[in-house]
């Protein structure tokens, strides 16, 4: 299922990253099967998958580190074959940040600015954006974790892209990082900027982003804005009886209405909205069902991830 | 040029000036005095030839007696080399770093060219170095070894100092570009650095005693003969030159080249999964 969603400027489509069947073979295993993506230009679009989904290795294709085995790719209207055309306009983060332990993180900056005839001002620019404009001068392997992870989004924004893809960036991020890097990647997709992020994290990711793009076992379940998935996915009521012995009445009272019901805890889960709550409590007090707990919860990512991906161990059922 | 300059940002940090050249220092300082106190003396009969004066007075008072000391570095300058090339590019995969290098230049092969020439340059200064500090060192040491240094002032003197250093860093770096070959085939600096330095000091001299061609043509042999400009005198540890200059100069070019094609070849086809 994909569902195609693209800017319109001046009667042309303008997309940031447009896969048509890409596909990488690591010997027997297939890693990215045949996606097809369509991301618009501006904006956050979320990518999420389980692991070994496909996620960093469709990155690294978009990059210019992997060949793809067949299909095709462009990024910023650039073929992915020649990566060079685009790939200035480009800023990457790929899975953990890598540096020069022995060098300052303004010295590893250096180095990259240089390779990339980068304005050398943005160094010290840039570690500000990502707070570390306190500690450019100490060495990387004395670094945290977040203060490499901030230093890689400093790398990453270095050349003042139109595209950022950023995989994990908020991995080792205390929560204050966490909400710091969040709201920046919120920011720039609002000045313009595409950002393309992908993360375990699903709330950050229904935070922060406008569109998502889910994959499993290489290919695309759901590419299209946050709310069309979020949508798609059924709300519930949790309810469960005073008495345990009520509870299965009560659970046949929902099925009786027309809703997937499953006992869960102690209690039941309804896949309903939530305006057909009070209408329970009706039904439960005409039973002579005193309720012990009532409450509904909205469609989230998390629900969806596993509604989209078939993954049930950590699911609601 | 860009990956050139970005190579010698790294290259000019304080501890590695430090670190490479105080082992530089400590070599050249350590292969000079045991040469002018060794005056005289006789060797221990590594070879056939025990028993003659190992260097004499008379040897290091001709005009190219100035690079007598650095010419027995050779092996170790060229195994120097070929660790500082190999760790560096190795490095770059251990590290993870090469991914960002490709993601902000994605032309491989100038990032490749980049580093190694930025290499080569570094080497070629450490070399001329070693050559001025030991140069500098006999000429102290000479009047008490009862060396007379006036020949090496000459203007054969100085041309032998040139060429002499010309001769050792194209060595160096023949084992450079073998190490850096070595690193990108096994995107490991442990591996590469200990599979080159056991190759160029034990290796060739082993194999070439079943296959002997190898101790000519062999590039540990090559860089050995290329170093003393395929004079009689060899590097601790390594063949005696059986090959001219000429030739010697050629086949290091060859391995160069070789190296180079290794190099770019492998970087710009495999994908970077590191």
């Amino acid at each position: 299922m994909l569902y195609k969603f693209c800017t319109v400027y001046k009667g042309h489509r303008v997309s940031a990253i447009r896969t048509w069947q890409l596909t990488k073979d690591f010997a027997d295993l297939r890693a990215v099967d045949r996606l097809d993506l369509d991301l618009p230009e501006g904006g956050v679009t979320g990518f999420v998958g389980p692991n070994g989904a496909g996620k960093s290795t469709t990155i690294r294709m978009l990059l210019g580190l992997i060949e793809p085995t067949s299909g095709d790719g462009e990024v910023l209207g650039h073929s992915i074959e020649a990566p060079s055309t685009y790939l200035h306009r480009v800023g990457g983060l790929i899975e953990a940040p890598a540096f020069y332990p022995a060098l300052t993180g303004q010295e590893n900056l250096r180095v990259f600015a240089t390779l990339g005839g980068y304005d050398q001002r943005r160094i010290a620019e840039m570690l500000d954006v990502v707070g570390l404009s306190g500690r450019g001068g100490d060495k990387y392997k004395h670094y945290s974790l977040g203060m490499k992870q901030r230093l890689g989004i400093a790398l990453a924004l270095l050349p003042d892209p139109d595209l950022l893809m950023l995989d994990e960036p908020t991995n080792g991020l205390d929560p204050q990082g966490i909400v710091e890097i969040r709201s920046l990647l919120m920011e720039l997709g609002a000045g313009g900027k595409t950002v393309f992020v992908s993360s375990h994290l699903l709330a950050e990711i229904q935070a922060a982003c406008d569109s998502i793009v889910m994959i499993d076992h290489g290919g695309v379940v759901f590419s299209g804005p946050l709310t069309d998935l979020l949508a798609q996915t059924s709300p519930t009521i949790q309810a469960s009886a005073e008495n345990d012995t009520d509870t299965s009445t009560l659970l046949q009272l929902a099925i009786d209405a027309g809703y997937h019901t499953t006992r869960v805890n102690g209690g039941i889960e309804i896949q309903a909205p939530a305006q057909w709550a009070p209408d329970l409590n009706r039904l439960a007090s005409a039973a002579g069902i005193t309720l012990r707990e009532l409450r509904t919860s909205s469609a989230d990512l998390e629900q969806a991830f596993f509604a989209m991906t078939g993954d049930h161990e950590t699911g609601t059922n | 040029m860009r990956a050139f300059r970005a190579e010698w940002v790294k290259l000019s940090r304080r501890n590695l000036w430090l670190g490479f050249g105080g082992a530089m220092v400590g070599l050249t300082a350590l292969f000079t005095v045991l040469v002018f106190m060794s005056v005289g003396g006789t060797d221990v009969g590594l070879d056939e030839g025990g028993g003659e004066a190992f260097v004499t007075e008379a040897a290091l008072s001709l005009p190219d007696g100035s690079m007598f000391a650095v010419t027995q570095m050779a092996i170790f300058l060229a195994i120097i080399a070929l660790a500082l090339f190999a760790s560096n590019l190795a490095g770059e995969f251990t590290k993870g770093t090469i991914r960002m290098l490709f993601v902000t230049e994605p032309n491989r092969l100038k990032v490749l060219a980049g580093k190694l020439a930025a290499l080569c340059s570094f080497v070629a200064l450490w070399i001329a170095v070693t050559v001025a500090l030991t140069v500098a060192a006999g000429a102290l040491l000479a009047s008490n070894a009862g060396v007379d240094t006036s020949a090496w002032w000459t203007t054969d003197g100085l041309a032998a100092i040139g060429s002499g250093y010309l001769n050792l860093t194209g060595a160096a770096l023949v084992a450079g570009l073998i190490g850096s070959a070595l690193a990108v085939l096994t995107r490991s600096a442990a591996i590469a650095i200990s599979v080159g330095a056991a190759y160029f000091m034990l290796g060739e001299s082993m194999v070439s005693t079943f296959w002997s061609p190898l101790g000519e043509w062999g590039p540990a042999a090559v860089s050995n003969a290329l170093a003393t400009g395929a004079a009689a005198g060899t590097s601790l540890g390594a063949v005696r030159p059986d090959i001219g200059f000429t030739t010697a100069a050629l086949l290091a070019v060859g391995y160069g080249l070789a190296c180079l094609a290794v190099s770019a070849t492998t970087l710009a086809r495999r994908d970077v999964t590191s």
